[in-house]
């Protein structure tokens, strides 16, 4: 029996109502001992949306800027002096309910705060390292004293563990940029040792309604294992948003008519991503050299971050609605696919399964009519994996994951239930063909 | 007609001296007869026939263990047991054999005849007749040494023949646990080979579907035919097995199945005076003091017989004119006795006394080589069996499990779509394969319990070697990677 149609036997509610079930049963909460600013997923399968309120000003034009799934580290002023505090730390971290992994990061969570801050700052930056092996942080992007630079040996000594040591410079150029160690690169970023590093110009460029900021990873997570491989090169299974794959991710919640910036950074180890908006167009307005002039920018739907980068676009949505937002390389929206298997398309395996009912009575047949119903089979899968998961949507299953996102849309964000679904206006959703408009147009089926 | 009685007693020693073999061997088929029916052949294998029938198949083939053409009914150990006490020739020989010492010790005792001896002289008219009558008393003396050698003697045959008992039913035991372990042997096989057979049918329809090029399906085909091979060879298995159970129990031409090899008891049941029990109950031991015993005692009579003297002593009765015909006689008869006497001047048996006793001192070092050897067995027997219980545990209770628990992961991570279908079934045949060692090593411990059982009973028995037959002939490639 093939699996889709086992769970056509099975009937596609009571499968949902199961699918469902199990994505829920997950904690989906994290605890970051210093983060603020960004409300925690509580419930579905689909984790509450980021609030319609609208954020705080940093300045006017310019909001705090938001990090979906994430958070922002706190400053303590001492005599005009920005402080903060990294800690770097072994954390037990969830990509989605049901798949938890022992990663590394900044303050308890992967990524680490997004640190924040504005053109012309001093800031001093406590780095405290837990981790059983030394470490620096490397500001990315930003102009700095060289001995600032965090490069282990070339300029400075490794942070041995158990010690804290302090950066300390001015942020004097604004732009998007990022953090993550300069030793052993290959471990600990791979392990989740990264953070986005906003600095805001003293004068805002362009007036935003909402500013957020997405940092694009990629990881190898074995299924049924619990470390993320730092060895991997190439099949990397899972791909994230903020180090959270769908339905892990928190949508996006705007409004119709705002101005919102996103702000995309790209520390994998080996994949550029192209991000492609749905329902809306865009400008790339920065990247992490700088602000690209007004003349030089393009409309675009898809904006590729390459390894090392980051990418800023703005734009106004005009269509209410939940836009899919995700890389369109299409194995990174399927998370924790295997990718050594025998192509099963089109093949009759049904004299395999007369045999498989005596010799192995558990085993379904998958694969001979396409992949698409992968995500809702149910099947004994290894614990604390999603294998080709994706997530109950408002029509069917989204059989998207990884590196996949929302952007909900609303007339009033801040009234609308982050958790809900768009309500379609009457007639216009994609639906059966009816005879009668078949024969008025002509087609043949 | 005077020597009527004298002839009419020859010809009974002489009926006796050619009497018929036991009535109850008559009874049974002659093997050595060509003309005896038999079962056929057993038919060509199953497992290499064209279209060969795989479990479960509802049509033909293998339903059950072991080959179907030769399956009988299911015969137990216990009457496996009873039928070779009946049946098996060695058994029969064994107990003549017993008989024939009983009848030797007989013989020994019996004292020698007394000669007559008659002459006739004819004259004219008259015969000059002289009877004679002699017995010897030497003999009469030595019949009571000679019974005492052949009491040994039966004695060391009686133990041979317990032995000989002993050594049957060990064999009938290892015949019995050798064909259930090659029937279970086979349905695991045939079982693996209906796994290959499912590898290679999906990489078939892969390759139909244009999902795998033939490179890497062909593996798998070619897999599935060695398999095939090995199969055959498991079938050869059972039905030596059988030949062998049916050779053990000391039948030809009769075919049937055994019961399932049972699982092993908690304790592999050692006996911590196994050494010693085995020493103490040896029947090869104690046939061989047996025969020393009946050396000993030949010495002694060489000896008694080369020093004691040849008395004969005789009547005599003479007539010299004894007419032809039933004429009363001329004469009365005379009548004396006589006296023989041969002294032992030259020959005096010390030689042959010698020699005996050699023959008794070179046995009982045999003897206690046998022994330290015996003990020795019994050292291997004893280690043997805790070696082959505690293996047969190891995998029954931690190998298979973890097998099983392969399999299962493999599924999961099949349903995961991290392995493919080919990875999954490899597997599945290593689960067979621990299986099939389960079996071997459940095997070799009842065996080495059948062998530490013959020796606290008496008998070492020739074991047979342990065979690792393994039919996994899974393809390397598993057509995904």
């Amino acid at each position: 029996m093939d699996r889709r149609a086992f769970l056509q036997s099975l009937g596609g509610a009571a499968a949902g109502a199961l699918v469902l079930t199990r994505a829920g049963a997950a904690s989906a909460s994290e605890h970051h001992e210093l983060a603020h600013t960004t409300p925690h997923p509580t419930r579905g399968p689909v984790p509450p949306a980021t609030s319609g309120a609208r954020p705080t000003l940093l300045q006017p034009g310019q909001p705090h800027v938001v990090t979906p799934n994430g958070s922002t580290l706190p400053w303590r002023i001492v005599d005009g002096v920005k402080v903060g505090h990294l800690v770097a730390a072994p954390v037990a971290h969830e990509f989605a309910p049901g798949m938890r992994a022992e990663a590394w990061g900044y303050n308890g969570s992967t990524p680490g705060p997004t640190i924040e801050a504005v053109e012309g700052d001093r800031l001093r930056l406590y780095v405290t390292n837990r981790l059983p092996e030394p470490t620096t942080v490397h500001w990315h992007g930003l102009v700095l004293p060289n001995g600032m630079d965090g490069v282990a040996g070339l300029n400075q000594p490794p942070i041995p563990p158990g010690e804290t040591w302090v950066y300390e410079f001015v942020a004097k150029h604004p732009g998007t940029f990022m953090y993550h160690p300069h030793y052993d690169e290959m471990t600990q970023m791979a392990l989740g040792m990264a953070g986005m590093f906003i600095v805001h110009p003293r004068t805002p460029r362009s007036h935003v309604d909402r500013d957020f900021v997405l940092m694009t990873h990629e990881w190898k997570l074995e299924v049924g294992a619990r470390r993320p491989d730092p060895n991997a090169m190439n099949d990397f299974n899972v791909l994230t948003f903020n180090s959270r794959a769908f339905p892990g991710t928190q949508p996006l919640l705007i409004g119709v008519g705002e101005r919102v910036r996103i702000r995309f950074g790209n520390l994998s180890a080996m994949d550029h991503h192209p991000i492609h908006l749905h329902g809306l167009w865009f400008h790339e307005t920065a990247t992490d050299g700088g602000f690209i002039p007004a003349s030089a920018q393009r409309p675009e739907t898809t904006v590729l971050v390459p390894v090392g980068s980051t990418r800023v676009i703005e734009f106004v949505a005009t269509e209410p609605g939940d836009w899919a937002m995700h890389c369109h390389m299409t194995h990174h929206v399927m998370t924790q696919m295997g990718h050594g298997l025998p192509n099963a398309v089109g093949a009759d395996l049904s004299r395999v399964d007369h045999r498989m009912s005596r010799a192995l009575p558990s085993y379904m047949t998958m694969g001979t009519r396409g992949m698409g119903g992968m995500g809702e089979m149910v099947m004994d899968v290894p614990p604390n994996s999603l294998p080709m998961r994706g997530a109950e949507g408002p029509f069917s299953y989204v059989d998207m994951g990884g590196m996949f996102t929302v952007l909900k849309v609303r007339e009033d964000p801040e009234r609308a239930d982050p958790a809900d679904w768009y309500a379609h206006p009457p007639g216009s959703v994609a639906g059966p063909a009816s005879a009668e408009a078949l024969r008025r147009d002509g087609i043949g089926a | 007609m005077r020597f009527a009685p004298l002839a009419l007693l020859l010809a009974l020693f002489a009926t006796s001296a050619v009497a018929a073999p036991d009535d109850a061997a008559a009874s049974r088929p002659d093997p050595g007869d060509p003309t005896v029916p038999t079962l056929p052949l057993p038919a060509p294998t199953l497992a290499l026939q064209t279209d060969p029938p795989l479990p479960g198949d509802p049509s033909t083939g293998w339903a059950g263990l072991g080959d179907p053409a030769s399956a009988g009914p299911t015969l137990t150990l216990d009457e496996a047991l009873a039928l070779a006490r009946a049946h098996h020739p060695l058994l029969a020989a064994a107990g003549v054999g017993v008989r024939a010492a009983t009848s030797e010790r007989a013989a020994a005792g019996r004292i020698g005849n007394p000669s007559f001896e008659t002459e006739v002289l004819p004259g004219e008219g008259d015969n000059e007749v002289e009877l004679a009558a002699r017995l010897d008393l030497t003999d009469g003396v030595l019949a009571g040494l000679r019974v005492r050698v052949a009491d040994a003697r039966r004695d060391a045959e009686q133990s041979r023949a317990q032995a000989t008992t002993v050594r049957v039913e060990a064999e009938v035991r290892i015949a019995y646990v050798s064909l259930q372990a090659a029937s279970l042997r086979l349905a695991v096989g045939q079982r693996a080979l209906e796994i290959q057979a499912v590898a290679r049918d999906a990489a078939e329809a892969l390759y139909a579907s244009g999902g795998l090029p033939w490179a890497e399906v062909v593996p798998h085909v070619a897999a599935y035919e060695r398999l095939r091979l090995s199969v055959a060879g498991l079938e050869l298995d059972v039905a030596a097995a059988r030949e062998r159970l049916a050779a053990s129990l000391g039948r030809f031409g009769a075919a049937s199945e055994v019961a399932p090899l049972p699982d092993l008891p908690s304790d592999p049941g050692v006996p911590a005076d196994l050494e010693a029990r085995a020493v103490a109950a040896s029947l090869e031991l104690a046939a061989l003091r047996e025969e020393a015993t009946a050396l000993g005692r030949a010495a002694t009579l060489a000896r008694v017989s080369g020093a004691l003297p040849e008395v004969e002593v005789g009547l005599l009765a003479v007539n010299d004119r004894l007419p032809l015909g039933l004429a009363a006689p001329q004469e009365p008869w005379r009548f004396g006795g006589s006296v023989e006497l041969t002294v032992p001047l030259f020959a005096q048996g010390v030689a042959a006394g010698r020699a005996a006793s050699l023959r008794r001192d070179e046995l009982a070092w045999r003897l206690e080589a046998e022994a330290v050897q015996l003990r020795a067995d019994a050292r291997i027997a004893a280690a043997r069996l805790h070696v082959a219980h505690a293996k047969a545990a190891h995998l029954r209770d931690v190998v298979l499990p973890r097998q099983r628990e392969v399999t299962e992961a493999t599924l999961r991570q099949y349903n995961a779509m991290q392995l493919s279908v080919f990875q999954l079934l490899q597997a599945r045949r290593a689960e067979f394969d621990a299986e099939l060692e389960l079996v071997d090593a459940l095997r070799d411990a009842w065996i080495a319990r059948v062998g530490l059982d013959a020796l606290a009973a008496g008998v070492r028995v020739d074991l047979p070697l342990t065979q690792t037959a393994t039919p996994s002939a899974g393809a390397t490639p598993d057509g995904g990677h």
